[in-house]
């Protein structure tokens, strides 16, 4: 909402009205003095030329210049020692213009200091007429901005969203469960089980708040065994974690992207049967994930890059922790390996937040 | 009697499939597959007349393991895939099934096909040419989804080979075929040029002759060659004939004014 109550236009009409004014003004001054109304209206016509003139380099300086609020004295100083030197050179030009009356000459003369006072008042309107334009135009961009601003941050909340309910992974596990209602009811109600934890684990989670290695590590291993229903003896899985860190701390939802990666590639780029290993160590203070996946180099390795959709989580690594060395990635006998290292002095630190 | 042959990388849907299928006595279940390469495989052992075909499949997807099959049967695609991207194909397949899917929908979908198949419905050859055509056109869409855009698969004798797009050299029309030409060998694929044109990217595929596409990156020269024609010579060596039209399409790309 514009906190400046009159728009652009007002404005403009504003700025002419107020140049037409003075322009009256100086017409029947001279011509109430007796100077007849040719005389007049030259004196004004120049006069408004002028001014004229002035508006425009004034619009054309403040469109680039905004002073600040200790210049705007200086501003106005400036303004008047311009609208003087300007008044000194009319006068000049308006004895040229009427030449041989040496009546108007001298009136001019006389006139000096109230045309002055005159051409302060009008430039310092002027003036402030322009900073408001400014002020108004950098409003409505600051406005633009700010609607563009939330309406990619709402894109990027539903981008999210949807990232974390995965529709391919729900659809294909209901289907799943649909598949085993008749023949295996008992594993049917073990999938939706595990299926609904894991769902209610993923909206729960918050960005904000650490998770232990032990809730993620849960957490994976619900995503895997729905997995592992889906692809039957196709895909083995293993989780190693040291017992004394288990208790380390890590951002939630953080393993979960690269153990999806490390499935699409796995299940996805080979043939035959799929180890996914995940493993957790944690040395001098910083626990240390590695997460392997077989993946196949002539087909992906080349199209996908090193990043194999991991640059996600180098962007949230480097806005948690403000580092981007975190996130390794190294591809050794046909083995994609992702390791991630959560520096735990600054998790702790950060938990009490 | 008719022969289908369900092809997914997860058991328990083609058992789901198979459970439904039940209860068509005239449809007999020849081979289950678990991904698309023993699909191509199963297909031209047992000519089927129906594929319950699966998009998201390891290696190749079922696209592209279509555009391997000389004389694809009619398809029922099973997926999750997300209803917006499957819509486009909706028109081309004999029916789409979002899974999960219901008894009843499958059932919808078995009246499509039985009724496109079943003598005195629809002229039998009549009914299959369209399944062709219809095949055909599916599959152009597909290729230019971004999954594909980037790789084409190839299949010689009883290898399947997926050729990365910037690996190509050139391609040209061989009667009913194209002949792909890469560094590692030459490759012959079921698939018009108009349709290769349509998927590559234009900025590095230009369709330089009536017969010819070819990867400008291996343009070394271009000089004239008769009063309609020129010549680009490739970095290994090989001739090509340059139309006057193809010769202003590669002007254009190559930015020579």
């Amino acid at each position: 909402m514009p906190t400046v109550p009159i728009s652009n236009l007002t404005l403009k009409i504003l700025t002419g009205v107020f140049i037409y004014l003075v322009f009256q003004l100086n017409f029947f001054s001279v011509w109430q003095a007796g100077f007849g109304w040719k005389v007049a209206l030259t004196d004004a016509g120049i006069n408004l030329l002028l001014q004229l003139l002035t508006a425009r380099v004034i619009r054309n300086i403040f469109r680039f210049y905004q002073p600040k609020v200790s210049q705007f004295w200086a501003v106005i100083g400036a303004c008047a020692i311009f609208a003087i030197l300007l008044v000194i050179g009319a006068k000049f030009l308006l004895v040229l213009a009427v030449p041989g009356n040496a009546g108007y000459a001298g009136f001019v003369d006389r006139s000096t200091g109230i045309r002055i006072g005159f051409s302060i008042l009008l430039f310092c309107c002027l003036v402030i007429l322009n900073l408001i334009w400014n002020m108004l135009r950098r409003e409505r961009e600051n406005n633009d901005r700010r609607h563009e601003t939330e309406r990619l941050s709402r894109e990027a909340e539903l981008f999210k969203l949807r990232q974390q309910l995965q529709p391919h992974f729900l659809f294909n596990s209901l289907n799943s469960i649909s598949s085993m209602v008749v023949s295996e009811p008992k594993e049917a109600r073990k999938m939706i089980e595990q299926l609904s934890t894991f769902l209610r684990t993923t909206i729960n989670r918050k960005d904000g708040e650490m998770v232990t290695l032990s809730e993620e590590l849960e957490q994976v291993e619900r995503y895997l065994t729905i997995e592992k229903l889906r692809f039957g003896h196709r895909l083995q899985t293993l989780i190693v974690a040291a017992d004394d860190c288990r208790e380390n701390r890590l951002p939630p939802l953080l393993l979960q992207p690269v153990v999806e990666n490390a499935i699409k590639f796995g299940l996805y780029d080979t043939l035959g049967e799929v180890l996914i290993s995940i493993r957790a160590t944690c040395i001098d203070n910083e626990l240390l994930i590695t997460v392997n996946n077989p993946f196949d180099p002539d087909t992906s390795s080349r199209k996908k890059g090193t990043g194999f959709g991991l640059s996600g989580l180098q962007r949230r690594l480097y806005l948690l922790f403000g580092r981007q060395d975190l996130l390794d990635t190294e591809t050794s006998n046909n083995q994609f390996i992702t390791s991630i290292r959560i520096p735990q002095a600054y998790v702790q630190g950060n938990t009490d937040r | 009697m008719y022969k289908a042959i369900l092809i997914d990388d997860e058991p328990l849907a083609s058992n789901m499939v198979k459970e439904y299928l039940d209860e068509y006595k005239e449809i007999e279940v020849v081979a289950v597959c678990r991904d698309g390469f023993d699909g191509v495989k199963a297909i031209q052992q047992y000519k089927p007349d129906l594929l319950f075909l699966d998009i998201q499949m390891p290696k190749i997807n079922g696209f592209e393991m279509l555009e391997l099959i000389e004389q694809p049967p009619a398809v029922i695609f099973t997926t999750a895939f997300d209803e917006h991207a499957i819509k486009a194909f909706e028109l081309h397949a004999t029916d789409y099934l979002l899974k999960p899917f219901s008894q009843e929908r499958f059932d919808k979908a078995m009246h499509r096909f039985l009724s496109q198949v079943r003598p005195g419905a629809e002229q039998s050859a009549d009914g299959q040419a369209k399944n062709a055509g219809q095949t055909q056109a599916l599959l152009e869409t597909a290729a230019l989804s971004p999954e594909q855009a980037d790789r084409i698969v190839i299949r010689d004798n009883s290898n399947i080979r997926i050729i990365q797009v910037p690996d190509i050299i050139y391609i040209e029309a061989a009667d009913d075929y194209t002949r792909i030409v890469t560094a590692s060998g030459v490759w012959l694929k079921n698939k018009t040029m108009a349709s290769f044109e349509k998927q590559l990217p234009p900025q590095t595929f230009v369709r330089i002759h009536r017969s010819t596409i070819v990867n400008v990156t291996h343009i070394t020269q271009l000089h004239p060659h008769d009063k309609e024609n020129y010549t680009a010579l490739l970095k290994n060596g090989v001739k090509l004939t340059v139309s006057k039209t193809g010769y202003a399409k590669l002007r254009e790309v190559l930015g020579m004014r």
